[in-house]
């Protein structure tokens, strides 16, 4: 931290490290918590990215695998089940935004204008449980619920003579597409909101008091205060979420899969576990990672440089 | 006395294992012998199973006589199968009554800490890739499959150990591996890699069985299990027309060896479509054999015989059907702890069941092509290689452990625990297991304690046959089995004799294909056999033909060439 000696109107605007540190030393205590978090299981992972470029095989350790430079990449692109996997990645992914992105926001909106307390927290908790559950229990669940023949929905469908047939929820892979992309949105959906209410509960309340002698209506004091109140929030969160884009969570797609779907359902998670991990392919695994990480890192640079263009504060 | 004696038996039966007597033993001894022929012959062909200089230069030593406690402390981990649902038995494989008893008996008194490491049976491989990650192998590192130990050997988990010294330090698992003929197999590129445990009756699978609805078999007017399947067809129809829905239930599949199609091949076999094709690790995509098995899934799921979700069901909703009625049959392990049959019973207190028995007399079905052979396996059990993480001490006290549980006594204790409490004897002074032993501090894990005790012996024996399904014949059931068990056996036994069941062949070293394209090719055929079996009948042809294709572009091509290649270059075993 580098001392000032910017003075404004006479006052000491900044202060040096040492006094900083030693007025608020409880509070750098608490954040070396998370920092020694950081770098040791993120940074500490580093030397292990090495992997990529070798033929690693952990039982010899690094010291007696052999380099490779490049050629678990080359192997990797060329192989047709990584091309299947990034693709329906990617796909899904974007999806998973266009889809899931939107709901916790207007979930937050709606949450917002409820004035009924006691409901309103009752909703939320019931909104936010789903994301306490574990990938196995919701798999579970969704078999109990929407199987082609046995599931309670198609059964409850079928008695009241809306359907002939099951509908193929889980087994035909288009509607196997949109019960996982509407299970992800309702799992996370509730937690995702919470970040949007905190920030609408720090948007000056004298604004919605001015609009209302305005004669501004609900809708419109939602559009013209309460959307661009939180719009830094939401780009933040846009840009961590683009980062995400090619990643895909292992457990979801473990939870929901079968063999009727894996021409979706066959992401990079499952190519990581079921071609590297599971068999020991280490190097394979890693690079595959990093190569996620590195279109993440891209992904996310590009948009903060928008989002700064376009006159938002951005992530970085 | 009597557990002396049969101690005593158990102990001459292991170490001698396929020299027996009697009818039914000389049947055992012959094929015992024609597989140690068999074995011999082959380690000839392939040089780098060098065999039997072993014995010609390790000597028995002393063994327990000889051993001192350990001036330090050194501790071993030993991986035990953790079976989850499909087990029975105690569930905490790595604390539980037996481990801390095999500690306070041998750990304490020969100054060696052992621990044990769970390993989930349906994902060995991935279990072991973790550890090796973590540097954090079990000092032995065991599997029932020699393609597994190949590649672990082929990554760098196991080291070589000295068989001059194993022989010193655990003569009577020496001795066992000498007589057994497993002996020839302990060398991967030359060295000595493994120690491999004996399987008696190896050439039968006596053990695992398949017990159906025998009240419904004769309410559809059967007097006898259909030996075709043609007929089994006939019965499913009829057993639907008597309003059990799905009686053929089905799951998903949940491993490689799930879709066995032994008993769909012609026989004799051709070598090379039997060296190439003829295992189950890899499933055999795009062979006649693996054809006409799905074509009789597709005939099953089309005709409404087969559960039409079983995609999306596991093992333990098959469990669930056969218990609850509304499967005709279920298949699994044979021994006296048998929970399913338990529970069936006491859910249809009615229930009448039939074991199915092979005939011993081959029968292929004229439009099916299929035939009632089987897998049988060979004179080894489990194999056993040593970390490459363990040292010096590690690995000796490793071997003392093999050795310990190899003495009859205490392998006698760990298969039968204690007299009554896991077990009683029998009028005829035999072991029998106490069927339910649920609740007890002494419970066993799966199958009495098999895991545990499968690093000497793959399956119990008291020296003959007869004992020996007696002893594994399910307890405390209104029905009895054994006389079925052993017609089994003995029907296995006659049609292994006459050429209608052959081992897998064994390649001398870690095939890259297999390593390379094992995991593509195992996604790619869940996904195709899927296909395959609910395709609309008609299309099942052009479709089978189209899937080959693409699996064997997948590389099932490459593991095919690969394999045969070994077999030209004198690597791998012959068709006997």
């Amino acid at each position: 931290m580098k001392k000032s000696n910017t003075k404004s109107m006479g006052v000491k605007t900044t202060t040096s490290w040492k006094n900083a540190l030693k007025r608020d030393w409880q509070l750098y205590l608490l954040l070396l918590i998370p920092l020694i978090l950081v770098f040791v299981f993120s940074y500490g992972a580093y030397p292990g990215l090495r992997m990529a470029f070798m033929d690693y095989k952990p039982a010899k350790g690094y010291a007696g695998s052999k380099w490779v430079g490049f050629g678990t990449f080359q192997k990797i692109f060329k192989d047709a089940d990584f091309i299947r996997a990034l693709r329906n990645s990617i796909v899904f992914n974007i999806s998973d935004l266009l889809v899931g992105f939107p709901m916790p926001i207007i979930l937050a909106l709606i949450l917002n204008e409820l004035r009924f307390q006691k409901f309103k927290k009752v909703s939320q908790t019931i909104l936010y449980l789903p994301h306490f559950l574990s990938w196995a229990i919701i798999g579970s669940v969704a078999l109990t619920m929407f199987k082609p023949a046995s599931g309670l929905v198609n059964i409850a469908l079928m008695n009241g003579g809306f359907i002939q047939e099951g509908i193929p929820f889980l087994n035909e892979k288009w509607h196997w597409a949109v019960t996982y992309l509407l299970i992800g949105v309702w799992q996370g959906m509730g937690w995702g909101s919470i970040l949007y209410l905190a920030a609408i509960t720090g948007i000056n309340g004298e604004l919605y008091e001015a609009a209302m002698i305005d004669g501004a209506n609900r809708w419109q004091r939602m559009w013209h205060i309460t959307l661009p109140g939180i719009r830094s929030t939401i780009v933040t969160l846009l840009i961590m979420n683009l980062g995400r884009v090619m990643g895909s969570n292992l457990e979801r797609l473990t939870a929901l899969e079968n063999t009727q779907v894996k021409d979706f359902q066959y992401q990079l998670a499952v190519y990581i576990y079921n071609k590297g991990l599971g068999t020991g392919k280490f190097s394979m695994a890693t690079a595959v990672g990093l190569f996620q990480s590195l279109i993440g890192l891209f992904l996310v640079l590009i948009s903060d440089r928008i989002a700064k263009k376009l006159g938002e504060d951005g992530l970085l | 006395m009597k557990k002396k004696i049969l101690a005593t038996l158990l102990s001459a039966s292991m170490v001698m294992g396929i020299v027996a007597c009697g009818s039914t033993e000389t049947a055992t001894t012959t094929e015992g012998g024609d597989t140690q022929a068999a074995t011999e012959t082959t380690a000839e062909a392939a040089t780098a199973t060098e065999a039997t200089s072993a014995e010609a230069t390790a000597e028995a030593g002393a063994g327990m006589d000889s051993w001192e406690p350990f001036a330090e402390t050194v501790s071993i981990k030993i991986p035990v199968y953790d079976r989850g649902d499909n087990g029975n038995g105690c569930s905490d494989v790595e604390n539980n009554y037996w481990t801390k008893w095999v500690q306070e008996n041998f750990g304490d008194k020969y100054n060696v800490n052992i621990s044990y490491v769970g390993i989930t049976r349906s994902d060995v491989m991935t279990d072991y890739a973790m550890l090796a990650a973590g540097q954090d192998l079990p000092t032995v590192c065991m599997e029932y499959d020699y393609d597994k130990l190949a590649t672990w050997e082929s990554d760098g988990y196991l080291q070589p150990y000295s068989l001059d010294e194993f022989a010193q330090i655990a003569p009577t698992y020496y001795q066992s591996m000498v007589d057994s003929g497993n002996i020839n197999y302990t060398k991967f590129e030359g060295d000595d890699y493994l120690v491999l445990g004996f399987r008696p009756y190896g050439n039968t699978t006596y053990t695992f069985g398949t017990f159906y609805r025998q009240d419904w078999l004769e309410e559809a007017g059967f007097t006898e299990y259909p030996q075709t399947t043609t007929e089994l067809l006939e019965l499913y129809a009829k057993l639907v027309e008597n309003g059990h829905e799905h009686p053929a239930g089905g799951t998903k599949v949940s491993g490689a060896g799930i879709d066995q199609n032994y008993g769909f091949r012609d026989y004799p076999q051709d070598e090379i479509t039997w060296c190439t094709t003829g295992d189950y690790q890899i499933p055999a995509l795009s062979t006649e054999a693996q054809k006409r098995f799905l074509k009789l899934e597709n005939e099953l799921y089309n005709d409404g015989y087969k559960n039409p979700e079983y995609y999306l069901r596991d093992a333990s909703e098959a469990i669930s059907d056969f218990v609850n009625g509304q499967s005709f049959t279920w298949s699994g392990y044979i021994s006296s702890t048998m929970d399913t049959l338990v529970a069936l019973y006491d859910n249809e207190p009615n229930a009448k069941l039939g074991l199915i028995v092979n005939s011993g007399k081959f029968t292929q079905d004229e439009t099916w092509g299929s035939n009632n052979s089987y897998r049988p396996g060979s004179n080894i059990g489990m194999m056993i290689g040593f970390s490459n993480s363990a040292t010096a001490d590690q690995m000796k006290a490793a071997m003392m452990y093999l050795e310990w549980l190899s003495q009859p006594e205490n392998l006698f204790t760990m298969t039968w625990g204690i007299e009554g409490v896991n077990f009683n004897y029998n009028e005829a002074g035999d072991p029998v297991a106490v069927g339910d032993q649920s609740g007890l501090a002494e419970q066993q894990g799966h199958n009495n304690n098999v895991d545990y005790w499968c690093a000497v012996t793959a399956v119990k024996t008291l020296g003959s046959i007869e004992k020996d399904i007696a002893a594994i014949a399910p307890q405390g059931l209104p029905q009895d089995f054994t006389a079925d068990i052993l017609a089994n056996y003995n029907g296995q036994v006659a049609l292994y004799n006459a050429g209608y069941a052959n081992s897998d062949c064994m390649f001398a070293q870690a095939l890259e294909s297999v390593t390379e394209y094992n995991q593509t090719l195992y996604d790619l055929y869940a996904e195709y056999r899927d296909k395959l079996t609910m395709c609309p009948k008609e299309e099942f042809d052009a479709l089978y033909d189209e899937l080959s294709q693409k699996y064997l572009d997948a590389g099932y091509q490459a593991v095919i060439d690969e394999r045969k290649q070994l077999l030209d270059d004198g690597l791998a075993t012959h068709l006997q």
